[in-house]
This record gives C-alpha cells, structure tokens and sequence, in this order.
C-alpha cells in the first residue's frame, strides 16, 4: 500500500500568533526579534507583510530596518508559541495518531489507509486548523517524510503540495539539492564542488563514491533524493526517552571572572537539575559548553561522582570542569549545562558509609524540598542564593524553565 | 658480560619479578627488567614506581655487567623454550657496540636489543632485611578477608587500599572500604616490634604481590624501608610505596549493638545470590532479604525486567524485617570464607548491617550500607 505522509507546516508561526493575539498588528509588517540589550538581537520570525521586503529570519534588527523601514519589533512569548502547538497537535490527533513534531511549528503525520483522496484531505486539515486556530499552514503531500516535507516548502503560505510516487522525478529532480532535508551548509559545499546542483544530480551519484565523501549519511541522502526513504512516523504519545537535558544562554556582557561564570552555571545547573527531577531522572555525566566572545565554541565532558539530580553537585561539576578547564584565551559570551548519560531517579541506589566522603543524600533531600516549594508556588519561588544579584543574565529567565 | 643460568631458574625469577613490572607504558625504561650479573649472582629488579620487585638467581658468570631488557618479550623467550630441567640459558653480549644480548639455549638462539641502566629508577641498596618474620598464616587470612572491600575502580586511592593499622602492636588490624562497605579484621599472633608499630596504607596494587610472598613456605620479614614497606624473603625483596592520605575512621562505623540477628548457611546464601543475580543487575545489584522466624525470602524485582526470588532457612533472632544490599558486596564476602555458617546483625533498613562468619573465634567483621529507593 502506498504511505501517505503530510508534512504541516504553520506560517510565519511566531510572528502569526503575534498577530492572532493583537490583532492591530494584522496587514503589518512584523517581526519577532530577540532582545537588543540582551545581545539577541535578531529577526526569529516575521509576517507575509515584512517578508516582502525581504527580511530574513536571522537578521539582525538594524539590518532588517534598512530593508523594511516601517518594520514593528515584537519580543517572543514562548509559552504562547507552544500552547498554539499543542492546540494544533490536538487537531491533527483527530485524523491520525502517527504525529511526529518537528521543531515548534512542523509536525508530520501518517494517513496510510485513508481510503478518499489525499490531497483533499490535506485541504480539510488545513481547513480546520484555520477555521479553530485562525493560523494557516502548508501541507506537502507524499509517500515519504522527506518529499512531504519538501512539499510544504514549496508552496507558502496556506497552501496544499502533492509530490505522488508516479511524478516524483519530474517534480522533484529539478529542485535545488540544498532543499533536500539533511543537505546541510557544509554538505552542500562539498555537493556543489563536484557539480551536484539539483536533487536528480544527487539521485543519479553512484553510492561508493557517495560513501567515500560523505559517509553514511550521504547514501542515504543518494537514497532518500530516489524516493526511497522508508522511516516512519512516530506515535504522538510515544514517548522519545530523553538523551540529554540542557540549559544555555547567551550573557547580556562578556564575563571576565571566574566569580560571574560559577554564577551563571548555578544559575543553569538550577534549572537543569530541576527538569532532572521533573522527569524523574539523574544524570550520570555532565557537558559544559563555553563559547567565547569571539564566537568560538569549547565543549568540556566528564563523569559525575554519583548519580544525582542535585542542583548542588551539577553546578560544582560544572565549575570545577570551567576552572580546570577553560584557559580564559578569550572572555566568556554564552555558557551551557547539559546532564547526559542519563538514569531513572527511580533505581536503587548506594548510599555512603562515612558521610565524610560525600553530602550526597543531604543534597538529594534539599532538590527535593525546592521542588515541593516551586511546584506550590513557582518556580521563581525559591533559588540558590549565589544566583541574586546581578548575574549578567537576561531579566527573564522564564522560558529557560520551559 | 656472560653468564649461564639454570632454564627453571631463571623462568622462575622472570615470573616473579615480571609482576612489579610496568604494564602501561608511562617510561618505556619501565618495562624493562634491570639486571646486575655479578660474581656468582644475577639479580632482577622490576618496577612501576608503586612497588619494585627485587630477585636474585644463582648463576655461572664470566663477565659481570649491568643492563635492562624488555620483560615481556624475555619473558615469551623463556617460556617458548622447552622445558628441560637441566638445560641451561647462556647470554652473551658479543659486541658491546651493537649492544645486542645473545641468547642461547639448546637449539635456540636469539638476539634482544639491550638498553643502559642509567635510566633506570634507582634501585636501593638493602643492607639488612630487619630481624621480624610475620606469621604468615595469620598475616595471608587477614588480607584476603580485606581484600575484597577493595574496589580498583575508585579514583580515590585511599579507597584503593588496605590499611594496615599496625599502631597497637600487640593487636593489629587491617581494614578496606571503597565507602560502600567496610571489611575490618585482627592480625592474630602477630606482636609488632616497635618500629612498626604504626598504620601504613598499602596500595591495593601491592596487595597480591604480597600475598604471594606469603603464600610460599618460607620465612617472611617484614621492615620499614624509608617510608615504603619491605617484605622480603630469602630469595626475592619486595617494596611497596604506601599511599600518603587519612585512612577514615573505621572505628566509628562498626556497629555497637544490633537488634536483628540472623544465622544462616553459607552455601545457601551462595545459592540464593546466584539466582538472584541475572535479575538484580538491572537494578544497581539491588537484593532485598525479608527475614521471617525461620526462612528469609531473598528477591529481587526489577519491575519491567523480571523478577527472582529464592527461599533459604534461618535462624532469626528479632522480629521480622526487610533490608537491601548490593548483591555484589554479599558475594564478595560469602565466596571470602569458607565457615559454614554467616551471620548477620542488624538494627534497621537504613543502618549498616554487620556480617560475619559463623565461627565465633573469627574478628573478620564486614559491613555494609544497605541500599535504598532514590524517592
């Protein structure tokens, strides 16, 4: 039986629900932008109307005026974002139970078995997504999660794009290769270097060679550019088990001190060691990624003594790994805390004979009494000490706890 | 430089001294034997810098010298000749230039790249053995009492060793803990001259060595050698260096009463744990014990994994009670003894349980930390 795959894509999403929350700003050219002061200062999103002047999601916000002078700045409101999603997930849910997200705003969703056709059902859940939420989505239509996903690229906005099995190559072939799902910034390079500009170009390498320059990777992009990618859709309620849980941001200064980079990581480990706890997990490792004001990234790795949710013991790993580590070639711009290798907090565990080697339980029981309190009242309701002051952090950490 | 030397001989000392030989190669000199031929003598030092084998052989000698020469592959030569009780290995170093060792025995001949001594660690001159032979039987039970609350995974190396707490001469103990468990135990018949009469922690790398020192049916002495620890025999001297650190106060864990007290035989306990085992590795080795009157349930439950459960007779002294533990920890110390019967005191889940053998006689106490649910 031939798969029907839906990629949904939502419009301009953050700049959309902007729109549909204030609805003066309908018929304007819009943009959502990071914070200036908070040095973020770039274009996360923007409506039709700014579009057509050419702004680009990635600009920063002076370049965007230049091109787009009437533009208005809206600042992002995540937790808005993320309840439209789920809404739009709900209404999808009413057609199929094979509901992969991908990012915030794209889903793909398998209908294999719908009997009528498929693309007059792509129209209805497009229909009804605009009729509930007042948001317009693309849908690409196909018999893959790759072609359904160029699909939707294709046509925007409110649009409905069928890529079937028996047109693929006319339809497809003559596309950019860099619209391919998984031709990256530097795989393109390489493609573009042995004169592979279109997706038939791609389809048409032998896979030896294809192996040799790229890797595995690269045949199965060879595979996927033939219309033979057969991964599925996963189930909605499906739960992914969680890898890795972390937490950056990006310091409204440079740090020049050891003593503003410990309070920036308690800050992280705060927040990291929370959601540790909130999905019932202990991290058996730790990452810290330091990127310096020049850019560039350092990534640092190490085992944790014991197993721990502790928002204590992550951040005294996290700043004996900076101190050991990091050679201050360069001031620190942007600090992230990542727990990897991570266990159920529901195991058995070995407690210490001589406290003395460790505090271990006494910090266990501590996570557990702050998390008590922020489950009662909030999570800005109790916070280790050394994170007061001025931290060099953006005012508003909430969308950190998301 | 040549000298001949008995083929059994000489397998024997390179056995020996090949143990306190680098096996990572931190100084390539490291994995080099040092050996002195002199008059009527060859002597093989091996050492990692933690610990130094020292040996000595009877030899045939013509020419004296010094030099080093990779163990292992000395080691593969001896071992891949025949074995002859009589024949004998000759070295010969026929062009001092070259610096090659030519090897001779039987049919075979081989030829070895030798290396200078000079860089090799300083090998010390030891004048007098000291006068204090240990007891061996006793001095060989206690260590392999301790020996298995070692764990050679921990970072730390205090928990990487035994600590000989030697400071009251007329009843020394030894003790290990990795921090989970704690195994203390007297060195019986065992009086300390003055001199040693302090505590010495004893990396867990020079543990075998000595036990196999012990094991031997000859006299061991045992002296303090600068700051390292000497053990040594007629043949071979063995020193190790000892770890510099604060051996945790072992006193202070040792249970001093209990309130649960449970006698049971050791090859059901034996039998319990290897049934429970497969399951419990799921769980972090997680076994739980519920002690009734008379029988104690063993089990594990690692809920999507599986389940085990295997029934023992005890003997219960106490009311009934439930109490985890690392099944590996129990397994070290059953298969540590050899009493018929263990017994275990107790006073709540969450309090170290106490484990001995059932002989009363024995000062072998181990204890371990039970395990808990994270929530």
């Amino acid at each position: 039986m031939e798969r029907i795959i839906m990629h949904c894509d939502m419009n301009n999403f953050f700049a959309s629900v902007e729109i549909l929350l204030n609805p003066a700003l309908r018929g304007l050219p819009v943009a959502v932008c990071g914070s200036v002061e908070e040095r973020r200062g770039i274009v996360l999103a923007k409506s039709e109307e700014a579009k057509k002047c050419g702004v680009k999601t990635g600009d920063a916000i002076w370049q965007a005026k230049q091109k787009c002078p009437d533009m208005l700045v809206v600042p992002p409101h995540y937790d808005r974002y993320l309840m439209c999603s789920k809404l739009a997930h709900k209404v999808y849910y009413r057609f199929t139970n094979k509901i992969e997200p991908f990012g915030i705003d794209e889903c793909w969703l398998d209908l294999t078995g719908y009997k009528g056709n498929s693309t007059d059902l792509a129209y209805k859940i497009k229909e009804e997504i605009k009729k509930e939420l007042n948001l317009t989505i693309s849908v690409g239509v196909s018999f893959n999660k790759i072609f359904a996903k160029l699909g939707s690229d294709l046509k925007k906005p409110d649009a409905v794009t069928c890529i079937p099995e028996s047109d693929f190559k006319e339809m497809v072939w003559g596309l950019p290769v860099s619209d391919l799902l998984g031709v990256g910034s530097s795989t393109y390079r390489k493609l573009k270097r042995i004169g592979v500009m279109t997706i038939g170009d791609l389809a048409n390498l032998d896979s030896n060679f294809v192996r040799k320059m790229l890797g595995k990777n690269g045949v199965a992009l060879v595979e996927a550019a033939n219309g033979k990618d057969y991964s599925p859709v996963r189930l909605y309620d499906k739960q992914i088990p969680i890898k890795s849980i972390g937490r950056g941001i990006t310091c409204v200064e440079d740090l020049f001190s050891i003593d503003e980079v410990n309070k920036v990581l308690i800050m992280l480990s705060q927040i990291v060691a929370a959601k540790l706890f909130e999905n019932n997990l202990k991290a058996g490792g730790l990452q810290l990624a330091v990127k310096a004001n020049d850019l560039t990234y350092r990534l640092f790795q190490c085992r944790m003594p014991v197993n721990t949710f502790s928002s204590y013991e992550i951040a005294d790993k996290a700043k004996e790994i900076f101190k050991t580590e990091y050679d201050w070639f360069k001031p620190v711009r942007a600090l992230t805390v990542r727990a990897i290798n991570l266990t159920s907090a529901d195991l058995p565990y070995q407690p210490d004979l001589f406290q003395s080697f460790s505090n271990h339980e006494k910090y266990v029981k501590l996570e557990k009494t702050m998390n008590l309190i922020r489950g009662k009242f909030g999570n800005g309701a109790v916070a280790l000490a050394a994170t007061c002051g001025n931290i060099k952090t953006p005012e508003n950490h909430d969308k950190m706890w998301l | 430089m040549k000298f001949r030397i008995g083929q059994k001989e000489l397998s024997e000392v390179v056995a020996v001294v090949s143990k306190a030989v680098a096996v990572k190669g931190i100084k390539a000199i490291l994995s080099n034997f040092h050996i002195t031929v002199s008059e009527n003598k060859v002597r093989f030092v091996g050492t990692d810098q933690e610990v130094m084998m020292i040996s000595s052989v009877n030899a045939n000698v013509e020419q004296t010298g010094v030099f080093t020469i990779p163990a292992k592959l000395l080691q593969e030569i001896i071992s891949s000749l025949p074995s002859d009780e009589n024949s004998e290995v000759m070295f010969e170093l026929e062009d001092e230039e070259s610096g090659r060792m030519a090897i001779k025995s039987g049919r075979s001949r081989f030829e070895l790249q030798i290396q200078s001594a000079e860089e090799f660690p300083p090998v010390p001159v030891i004048e007098s053995e000291g006068s204090f032979v240990v007891n061996r039987e006793s001095m060989l039970q206690a260590l392999k009492e301790t020996v298995i609350a070692i764990n050679t995974e921990e970072t730390n190396p205090v928990q990487r060793s035994i600590f000989f707490d030697f400071s009251n001469g007329d009843a020394p103990v030894m003790a290990s803990t990795d921090s989970k468990r704690l195994a203390v135990t007297k060195v019986k018949d065992l009086v300390l001259p003055e001199e040693l009469r302090k505590s010495f922690i004893v990396p867990a790398r020079a543990i075998p060595e000595i036990m196999k020192l012990l094991e031997n049916r000859e006299e061991v002495h045992l002296a303090l050698y600068g700051s390292q620890l000497l053990f040594s025999t007629s043949k071979d001297q063995f020193i190790t260096r000892l770890v510099d650190g604060q051996f945790p106060d072992y006193a202070r864990i040792l249970p001093k009463s209990s309130s649960h007290n449970v006698k049971m035989a050791r090859k059901d306990l034996v039998q319990a744990f290897k049934v429970v085992a497969p399951i419990a590795r799921n769980i972090n080795g997680q076994v739980q014990f519920d002690f009734g009157q008379n029988e104690v349930k063993v089990w594990s439950d690692a809920r999507e994994s599986g389940l085990a459960e295997h029934f023992i007779p005890c003997e219960l002294d106490g009311e009934p009670m439930n109490i985890a533990f690392n099944v590996k920890f129990l397994q070290d110390f059953v298969s540590s003894i050899a009493d018929e019967e263990v017994v275990i005191e107790m006073t709540t889940s969450s309090y170290p349980g106490l484990f001995r053998p059932g002989n009363p006689d024995s000062d072998f106490k181990y204890v371990v930390m039970p395990m808990f649910v994270a929530r």
